[in-house]
């Protein structure tokens, strides 16, 4: 096999590994054609579809984020959505403050990632360094968002403010006065080029695809590298990784903080689509549909954690049409899903997949 | 106390112990223990259950504290030090519990320990040497928990050996192997200290021990009750009093 | 008398507080500290108690009845979960977690499809009481005394009946309680069942001052939840305890001195630095303090 490959191997090297499924050309095959059938979309389908996979796109970020910090490192965070509401807000307060000024949103778009991460090392830091146990911290982690979205929604005072930015209680961020700039889309500046990705337009749909796309491969390479075999054994057995002079410490830290980069990005690019933040990024239903489309479409690869929030995203949206049923199915699926295949769906296709392709090679082989 | 005792030397111990205690609920697993491994040697220890061979040895690694006393690790204190900041200082253990990361392959096993002191470009060879040095040839491939039990006690070495300790802290490496596999554990630890490894080992197998015919210490109670040559161990009567008779 | 009736007011508001935190965490503490598996629907089996309750009531079944009602549906509930889900995942701690929550889901979904987001209220009986001009709920006082009751009768349970040894000896070592001729999978339901029962009857008792909707118990787990890990597993009867007397301090604290958000997070707060000063729970720290002493007693008669 090694051998079949070697010319793959040249190039993608660094995406393949044992850490994520499909490393053959029939899987780079069947990934160039599932973006480019995606990239295609907006050439034949309706604008509130394209504005709908937009978003769901985004939910393929939050799905990436745990996961890697889950499925990878084995570290569960119920609060994961957090990280979302807070990289949101803090590109909106940004957003708000420097638009008049700037004309463009490059800060507010690395406020947006980089004050998740600040957040994520303090937290992060005082949990792993005080060696809470796992299930302590996935619990912790709901029990902050849960308070920050109790915060923001009795924000709706008028003292409120950040200088533009009136946090609005239940109705969400919105500017100080009149006088201040709305919530702006994303727009990136570059000396004289300006950029404008409005979230209702196809050209929002290709950037958000195309970065959720470098992410994936980013991500591949990264948990291939030397780095993923070092949360694969956090994962596997923290004390015995520890004893072969890792700091598994710092390694969950590390992770915990990416993961928050990668979800605060999924904040910015939510807020930039619809110009609109509010608390309930920080409930319960927001956290536990990101563990949903993770368990259920396999926490132990990040190319089945996207299948899996973006599936799950076009189901949920078709079962809104019919009543308020969509998380009573949701719940259903995940409970039926953990006990029948408890690593994920996606992960239990792709090693059929895989098992049919060994067994297909071997008999032409054999012919 | 046995009347082979022979009077530790603090020069040349990699490993020492001073007033070494350690109290569990009451119970004095390691009790004021003077102790000592000697650079270059293969120390073996044996006693009965509970003497407080396994809760010496987390000690040494740290993964557990000490009630009271001190460790040094080739002449510095490492006491109060987190396990793997002594694993930097050049300790690596085999814990009595099976220690492989079981739903991994072999070759995913060894990359993690070898990642210490190799680049990525470096670990394939040295990955199949180390398997070649254990008998696991061509086994990079297979998921650990389909190993046979002894595959599984190899690889659980070859991964702290992996990290090319200055001393291997070695707890029953031969626990629920076939007597021709405990003799090739025997002549892999030999020639591991060869290359100029410490060895400590834990073993209830007497024909092992026997094999290795090396220093010995006896613990009981958490304390040295006999140390010196394995076959003077053997003839002490007091020994077998207390352990060795048993067999 | 003014300052007689503020120190009541406070008296009286700390152990409204620590009534309120036992009955939510009674239930989640017996099937984390003997189980060792968190279960997130826990506030949902509360919910399922506190409409049950409702419902009795409303068809002309006495308050008390009611309740006890409410812990026989809930303890059947739990155990019904128990056999079909969750005795699938108790060697996998995160597992464990993210199925249960999902449970949590479809209870509470499913009771919104079925019963609908009306809200159902029960009055509270007992009426009130005055001290110095300011008046007070009796039955807040019968909360409290419930769920002192409540800790001894679990307490009792597990250490004279011939359940609660077996119970205990299978929670130590699974193998060797079943190797002595112990059920150890009934032991598990049963375990199961009298913890969701716990969370019924508090549901329940909760019903008759709170209103009910299918969203009743998504507040209460993180609640339980903070409350049993921070009197952690070594002693499940001064581990609850110990963590309610302080935990309802600090909220009964800063609840007067700011306001009710306020004092919310600040119990959380102090949750949060507890366990760091005590990563396993305040009862394991007792417990080795006791240990120490006991040394420390014999070690001087020596």
């Amino acid at each position: 096999m090694a051998q079949r490959h070697s010319v793959l191997d040249r190039y993608l090297g660094p995406l393949n590994g044992p850490h994520t499924m499909g490393r053959g050309v029939a899987f780079w095959v069947g990934f160039v054609i599932v973006v480019a059938v995606l990239a295609s979309f907006p050439e034949y389908m309706r604008r509130y579809d394209i504005i709908n996979l937009s978003n769901f796109l985004i939910s393929g970020f939050l799905a990436l984020s745990l996961s890697l910090l889950w499925g990878y490192c084995g570290v569960l965070s119920l609060g994961q959505a957090a990280f979302h509401g807070i990289g949101g807000y803090a590109y909106g307060i940004v957003a708000l403050n420097l638009f008049n000024a700037h004309g463009n949103t490059d800060l507010a778009f690395f406020a947006g990632v980089a004050i998740p991460v600040i957040f994520a090392a303090i937290i992060g830091g005082i949990m792993f360094f005080a060696r809470l146990r796992g299930v302590y911290i996935a619990i912790l982690m709901l029990v902050v968002s849960l308070l920050i979205g109790t915060f923001m929604r009795q924000t709706a005072d008028p003292s409120y403010t950040i200088g533009a930015a009136y946090l609005g209680g239940m109705n969400g961020l919105r500017p100080a006065s009149v006088e201040d700039p709305l919530l702006p889309s994303l727009i990136f500046g570059w000396g004289e080029t300006v950029i404008e990705l409005d979230g209702r337009r196809p050209a929002f749909f290709y950037f958000v695809l195309g970065l959720l796309v470098a992410v994936y491969l980013g991500l591949r390479c990264l948990v291939n590298s030397s780095y993923g075999y070092w949360l694969v054994g956090c994962r596997e057995d923290p004390n015995r990784t520890e004893t072969f002079g890792y700091d598994v410490r710092l390694i969950q830290l590390g992770v915990f903080c990416i993961a928050a980069a990668i979800a605060g990005l999924s904040g910015v690019l939510y807020t930039a689509w619809g110009t609109y933040i509010h608390p309930d990024g920080f409930g319960v239903a927001p956290n536990i549909l990101v563990v949903i489309w993770v368990a259920v479409g396999g926490r132990k690869d990040l190319g089945a954690a996207i299948a899996g929030a973006i599936v799950l995203e076009w189901v949920s949206l078709r079962l809104a049409a019919e009543g308020e049923i969509a998380f009573l199915v949701l719940g259903a699926i995940l409970v039926g899903v953990m006990l029948i295949a408890p690593n994920g769906l996606g992960i239990t296709i792709g090693d059929y997949i895989r098992r049919g392709h060994d067994r297909a090679i071997a008999w032409v082989r054999a012919r | 106390m046995s009347a082979v005792t022979e009077k530790s030397t603090a020069a040349g111990a990699i490993v020492e112990t001073r007033a070494l205690t350690k109290i569990f609920g009451g119970v004095r697993a390691v009790d004021g223990l003077d102790f000592a491994i000697s650079d270059g040697e293969i120390h073996c220890i044996i006693g009965p259950n509970g003497a407080g061979k396994s809760t010496l040895f987390k000690l040494f690694m740290g993964i557990e504290r000490p009630t009271a006393g001190t460790i040094a690790l080739d002449g510095h204190d490492v006491t109060r030090l987190a396990p793997h900041l002594r694993a930097r200082r050049g300790l690596a253990i085999k814990f009595q519990a099976m220690q492989v990361y079981q739903d991994l392959t072999v070759y995913q096993n060894l990359f993690i320990p070898l990642r210490r002191h190799h680049r990525p470009r470096e670990i394939p060879e040295r990955c199949a040497e180390l398997l070649a040095q254990l008998q696991l040839t061509d086994t990079e491939e297979r998921i650990v928990g389909d190993l046979s039990h002894g595959q599984q006690q190899w690889l659980a070495i070859g991964m702290s050996m992996a990290v090319d300790p200055k001393v291997l802290l070695l707890d029953e490496p031969t626990a629920g192997m076939s007597p021709e596999e405990t003799r090739q554990t025997a002549a892999i630890m030999r020639q591991l200290n060869e290359s100029g490894v410490t060895i400590a080992v834990i073993e209830h197998d007497m024909a092992f021990v026997r094999d290795l015919d090396t220093r010995t210490t006896v613990l009981h109670y958490g304390k040295v009750f006999a140390q010196g040559a394995f076959a003077d161990i053997e003839r002490d009567e007091d020994v077998h009093r207390i352990y060795l008779g048993k067999i | 008398m003014e300052a007689a009736a503020e120190v009541f007011s406070y008296a009286y508001q700390y152990f409204d507080n620590i009534g309120f935190l036992i009955l939510s965490a009674s239930g989640l503490i017996i099937i984390f500290g003997m189980m060792g598996v968190i279960n997130m629907a826990h506030g949902e089996l509360m919910m399922i108690g506190a409409y049950i309750t409702a419902f009795s009531y409303h068809a002309g079944v006495p308050a008390p009845i009611a309740v006890i009602f409410a812990g026989i549906g809930a303890g059947v509930a739990g155990m019904i979960l128990e056999r079909l889900v969750i005795r699938h995942f108790y060697k996998q701690l995160l597992s464990s977690l993210v199925v249960t929550w999902g449970l949590s889901l479809m209870i509470s979904q499913g009771f919104l499809l079925v019963f609908g987001p009306t809200i159902l209220n029960v009055p509270t009986p007992f009426g009130n009481f005055p001290v110095s001009g300011q008046t007070f709920g009796i039955y807040r006082l019968v909360l409290f005394g419930s769920a002192l009751a409540i800790v001894a009768t679990v307490w009792a349970v597990f250490t004279f009946t011939k359940f609660g040894t077996h119970a205990r000896a299978t929670m130590e070592d699974p193998d060797m309680a079943d190797a002595l001729g112990v059920n150890t999978r009934n032991i598990y339901v049963l375990t199961f069942g009298i913890g969701a029962a716990m969370g019924g009857i508090a549901g329940g008792m909760f019903a008759l001052t709170a209103t009910i909707s299918p969203f009743f118990g998504i507040n209460y787990t993180p609640l339980a939840f903070i409350t049993v890990v921070v009197g952690g597993g070594a002693n499940v009867i001064t581990g609850l305890l110990s963590s309610v007397m302080a935990l309802a301090g600090v909220q009964t604290a800063v609840n007067n001195l700011v306001n009710v958000y306020v004092g919310y997070v600040a119990m959380m707060g102090a949750a949060f630095f507890i366990l760091l000063l005590l990563p396993r729970g305040i009862s394991e720290y007792l417990e080795r303090r006791k240990i120490r002493t006991e040394r420390n007693g014999r070690g001087a008669t020596a």
